[in-house]
């Protein structure tokens, strides 16, 4: 019954939202909510005899325990993070004091139906949360309340919301092959499973595909990517961190879920061929499109539509061990790239162009800002995957996994990381470079603690990480692979 | 008590009627009389439920019908017709990509497609009942024109009348295809409404200024007085 | 036997020939009561034929033997194929070889002698409005095609007296496919006659006419003439919509009582699609040149939309 907690929490959190008027205490709340919601997930992770014992509102298994739990952790420094980052942005006047109860609901609102959209027991249950945590983000988005960010959400609804309408018909198509005689039927997740071998494969392949649009956008895939980059780029960095750290991931958990029960039956490899297809494209898209990117946040938000193209590749490639690391690239890329969002959030505030629609002037970067220089660029290199941390072993291990099906995947793939890189650090350099003229340097922005201490925690996670297995990690995500529905018995 | 032939050429003549108010939709220039021809459209499927339940009696599908009637004929047109009245646009008269002549070229040769599309996957439906077939051929083609209508058109209210046209197209689908529980049609209802609601409340911000935006957030009590004020 | 046929044309270019200037006018009083004028008497249409048929004649200088011509020669045409669209009475035996795409091609050949008399004058309105005539005919004609090809795969005959003896076998307003095409032939009159949106009858403005712009230069009888072949295209057109969609009282069996009880609801049907174009007619804007094409488009869709539902139904 813990997992009851988390409506009850939620509620709570709200209620005590109501009553509140000023910031300090409203984002400490919101900071209350993010940790209860991780001290929650990791209560129930200690105690599996609690998991089948649920509500019919949940189901607990290994895979969606995982994502709660980089859910909750990115929740919880977000939060940490808001408290001085949404400060600055009301003594800026970049955010209206009033909108500030609109902001922290919907931070609680979008934590909810997260949670709620990776416990869900059944698809269509799936489908409407996932859906809630576009409106929510949407709000998160728009909140500035300037033109682009406004013209930003509703691009991010519009793409979104359109293409999980066709996620729909694919879960109409699946209820009705999940169909009995008698008009009753179950949309479970594991009954899906069970017997998913058994029923008509054409229609479940054309299931998949609808069912596969909208979470590909969801998660930002080509060509249902253009939000991304906006959305990201314009929301402020507490929730860029957020929308790539976790709701991305809501549409890779989807898509995993679907691959698993695609793999039961012979349309396996045709709809494999499909993900990797899209994966590659994805990927050489948001490589040359990062070659060409001035703005900080744009830069890292294509980075992140390259991962999560990547990410589709390993689904695509489907072996027990590519998931493995496929989940792993999941902790590691959301954990690095919060990181980044957080630290170019400080870049944010310090260069920020005071012409509306103009990029922000970055130079003198270690005078006035060496902390955020150092995370960035730590950060920077975790990203693109050099040795030491986690990133670096997923993509080894996916890329070997591709390899066996075909060299050109590997070959080409390696190629766009290279690109990747190559783009980051030229833009690295480019900022690095610059000085201000004398006189026009910009007054220096006093970074709070609060805005420091989860970056520091972020990367010294993503080192530990890339450094040493934690202990039960791989026995926890061998099963997670195993609850997708791949047998094997992992590495 | 309609008998079931009537009912059935009602239904036919109910999906035509369909296609042809998606084809109104794509072409209309008029914000008052495209919001007006998408509650027609939803009372179309409101017949379309109750159609469908007379035949095949479920009472099930009253309460849907009703449901729909409630938010879309009534409650979603009328929130639309206030947020346009505020921001006093009358006409969107640009389309991107698609003008409206080779939007229904288009739109002709998708629901060809589709139709050719579902009579390999769904050729045990038209086996049983061809009619149902055609309804779910033509709510999928209803969905595919909404989404021309939404990025063809350039006004952030007429995207979202696009957007709940291609909604119609999913329910439309559900009717003829399987029935869900009703409880998840619910939900679904609900979290649209939400999505609605915020949409246009944005699109109040993006087709007018933004100090006109702040004062329509207090008109539409988002933001309370007290806090106004401090 | 030999009888009937003869008989039965006659009757049907009598009706015609009959009619057709009271649908005019019918369609002109509801747009004048619309905008709140008196409007002409109903028997307008016929005075203003008889009066132009006692004026004089006048060509242009330039005019070669088809102004002479062209007038004589689109009414006989359009009573061609009069011939082939039996409007009360539709016989056993038929009345003229030809079918629904000779129809199309009749009316095609008025249209290209009516741009060709638009251009003989030799004036600059004259030409303008052939071009335009015919730019609009060649973006309409696709429509048209698909139109009929929809109506005759839907009766599955290319005969027009069998497509409506195909109609009276469905219930009214019951079959979808028949709504479908009601609509799109109804686009249709309003494209072939020349009306708002498309062309505006009754404007002698340079930058808007289009039909009459080519009748400029005609002046008494061959005026009188094109105005009732005008009128008898108009009539043959809202023929095949009115016993596509509301067959009933057709008669098959031939009867005095039964003619005249056709002939009277043929009256009452055509009055109320006159006084429906008039409306439609009023409450719309003319449309600019550039725009039309997506009202054929809308006629177009609809069509094709005919021809799926028939094949998917």
């Amino acid at each position: 019954m813990i997992l009851l907690l988390y409506p009850v929490l939620t509620v709570l959190i709200l209620l005590l939202q109501g009553v509140q008027h000023s910031h300090r205490p409203m984002s400490l709340l919101g900071v209350l909510h993010s940790a209860g919601t991780l001290l929650i997930t990791i209560l129930i992770i200690a105690r599996p005899d609690e998991w089948s014992s649920g509500s019919p509102l949940f189901m607990v298994d290994h895979l969606n325990l995982l994502m709660m739990l980089i859910t909750g952790v990115i929740f919880t420094c977000a939060s940490i993070y808001a408290v001085g980052y949404i400060e600055g942005l009301v003594m800026t006047g970049d955010l209206n004091r009033r909108s500030l109860r609109i902001f922290y609901i919907g931070f609680s609102l979008l934590l909810f139906v997260t949670t709620m959209a990776f416990y869900a027991p059944n698809v269509a249950q799936f489908w409407i949360f996932a859906e809630l945590t576009t409106v929510f983000s949407a709000v998160l988005v728009a909140i500035l309340a300037v033109k682009e960010n406004i013209d930003a959400s509703l691009k991010y609804i519009f793409v979104c919301s359109t293409s999980m309408l066709f996620s729909f018909i694919g879960v109409i198509f699946l209820f009705e092959l999940m169909r009995q005689p008698d008009g009753t039927g179950s949309l479970d997740w594991q009954a899906i499973l069970a017997v998913a071998s058994s029923r008509d494969s054409g229609m479940l392949a054309i299931a998949c595909i609808f069912f596969f649009i909208g979470f590909a956008a969801k998660s930002g895939i080509v060509p249902l990517h253009t939000w991304l980059p906006e959305a990201h780029a314009k929301a402020p960095s507490a929730v860029s961190a957020v929308l790539s750290g976790v709701v991305l991931n809501v549409g890779m958990y989807g898509i995993l879920r679907m691959t698993g029960i695609v793999h039961q039956t012979s349309i396996a490899s045709q709809i494999s061929l499909i993900l990797i297809l899209f994966g590659m494209l994805t990927m050489s898209v948001a490589c040359f499109s990062m070659l060409r990117q001035k703005g900080t946040k744009r830069m890292i938000a294509f980075s992140s539509i390259e991962n999560m193209g990547f990410l589709l590749l390993a689904s695509g490639v489907g072996t027990p061990v590519a998931l493995f690391w496929m989940l792993y690239h999941i902790i590691g890329h959301s954990v690095v790239k919060s990181g980044l969002f957080f630290s170019a959030g400080i870049l944010h505030r310090q260069y920020k162009s005071h012409t509306a629609g103009g990029e922000d002037h970055i130079a003198d970067l270690f005078r006035m800002q060496p902390f955020a220089a150092a995370a960035f660029i730590i950060g920077s290199v975790a990203i693109i995957g050099t040795p030491l941390f986690p990133l670096f072993l997923s993509k080894f291990g996916i890329l070997l996994e591709a390899g066996k099906l075909s060299l050109y995947i590997p070959l080409i793939t390696l190629l766009l990381f290279a690109l990747a890189g190559a783009a980051i650090f030229r833009f690295l350099i480019a900022i690095m470079g610059e000085t201000f003229a004398a006189g026009e340097a910009p007054e220096q922005y006093i970074v709070p603690v609060w805005m420091k201490a989860p970056v520091v925690f972020l990367m010294a996670l993503s080192v530990l990480m890339g450094l040493l297995m934690l202990p039960g990690e791989e026995a926890f995500l061998t099963a997670a692979v195993h609850d997708i529905g791949i047998s094997g018995v992992g590495l | 008590m309609i008998t079931n032939e009537v009912a059935v050429s009602l239904l036919r003549i109910c999906l035509i009627l369909v296609l042809i108010s998606a084809a109104c939709l794509l072409s209309t220039r008029n914000l008052s009389s495209l919001v007006r021809t998408y509650a027609l459209q939803s009372l179309i499927l409101v017949a379309i439920a109750l159609l469908i339940g007379v035949l095949e009696q479920k009472s099930i599908l009253i309460f849907i019908a009703i449901l729909t009637l409630a938010s879309k004929v009534i409650g979603i047109p009328w929130f639309i017709r206030i947020i346009q009245q505020r921001i006093r646009i009358q006409q969107d008269l640009h389309f991107h990509y698609l003008q409206p002549a080779s939007a229904l070229m288009v739109s002709i040769l998708l629901i060809l497609l589709v139709y050719l599309c579902f009579l390999q996957v769904l050729h045990d439906l038209f086996t049983r009942n061809s009619l149902f077939f055609l309804g779910s051929v033509i709510g999928v083609s209803l969905m595919l024109m909404g989404l021309i209508a939404i990025f063809s058109r350039q006004l952030a209210i007429t995207k979202v009348i696009g957007y709940l046209s291609m909604e119609n197209g999913v329910l439309l689908f559900g009717l003829f295809v399987t029935e869900l529980p009703f409880i998840t049609e619910f939900v679904i209802m609900v979290d649209l409404i939400i999505l609605v609601l915020l949409t246009t409340i944005l699109t109040v911000g993006m087709d007018s200024s933004i100090d006109a935006y702040m004062n329509r957030l207090k008109e539409f009590h988002l933001w309370s007085e007290e806090e106004v004020n401090a | 036997m030999s009888i009937t046929p003869v008989l039965a044309g006659l009757l049907n270019l009598g009706v015609v020939l009959l009619i057709s200037p009271f649908y005019m006018t019918v369609v002109k009083k509801v747009k004048a009561r619309a905008q709140r004028r008196e409007g002409p008497p109903l028997l307008q249409g016929y005075y203003t034929i008889a009066k132009l048929f006692r004026k004089e004649v006048v060509y242009s200088d330039y005019a070669s033997f088809i102004s002479r011509i062209a007038p004589y020669a689109t009414l006989a045409i359009l009573l061609v194929a009069a011939l082939l669209v039996p409007v009360i009475w539709i016989p056993e035996i038929t009345v003229a070889e030809g079918n629904i795409i000779v129809f199309l091609y009749l009316l095609a050949f008025t249209r290209f002698l009516l741009a060709l008399l638009g251009l003989d004058a030799g004036s600059t309105f004259g030409g303008m409005g052939s071009s335009r005539e015919m730019s609009l005919s060649a973006v309409i004609e696709p429509t048209t095609v698909v139109v009929f090809a929809a109506m005759a795969y839907v009766a599955g005959t290319l005969a027009i007296p069998e497509m409506f003896r195909h109609a009276t076998t469905i219930i009214p307003g019951m079959s979808p496919t028949i709504l479908l095409l009601s609509v799109s032939l109804f686009i249709l009159i309003i494209v072939e006659t020349g009306r708002i949106p498309v062309d505006n009858p009754e404007t002698h403005l340079e930058l808007t006419m289009i039909h009459e712009g080519m009748l400029l230069d005609t002046s008494g009888r061959n005026l009188a003439l094109f105005e009732l072949s005008h009128a008898v295209k108009q009539t043959l057109l809202m023929t095949l919509l009115i016993n596509m969609l509301i067959p009933f009282g057709i008669v098959q069996e031939v009867s005095v009582l039964g003619l005249a009880l056709a002939t009277v609801l043929f009256l009452l049907k055509g009055t109320a699609l006159s006084i429906v174009i008039g409306i439609v007619e009023s409450s719309f804007a003319k449309m600019r040149f550039f725009r039309v094409p997506n009202l054929f488009m809308m006629a177009f869709f609809f069509s094709v939309l005919t021809i799926f539902s028939e094949v998917m139904l």
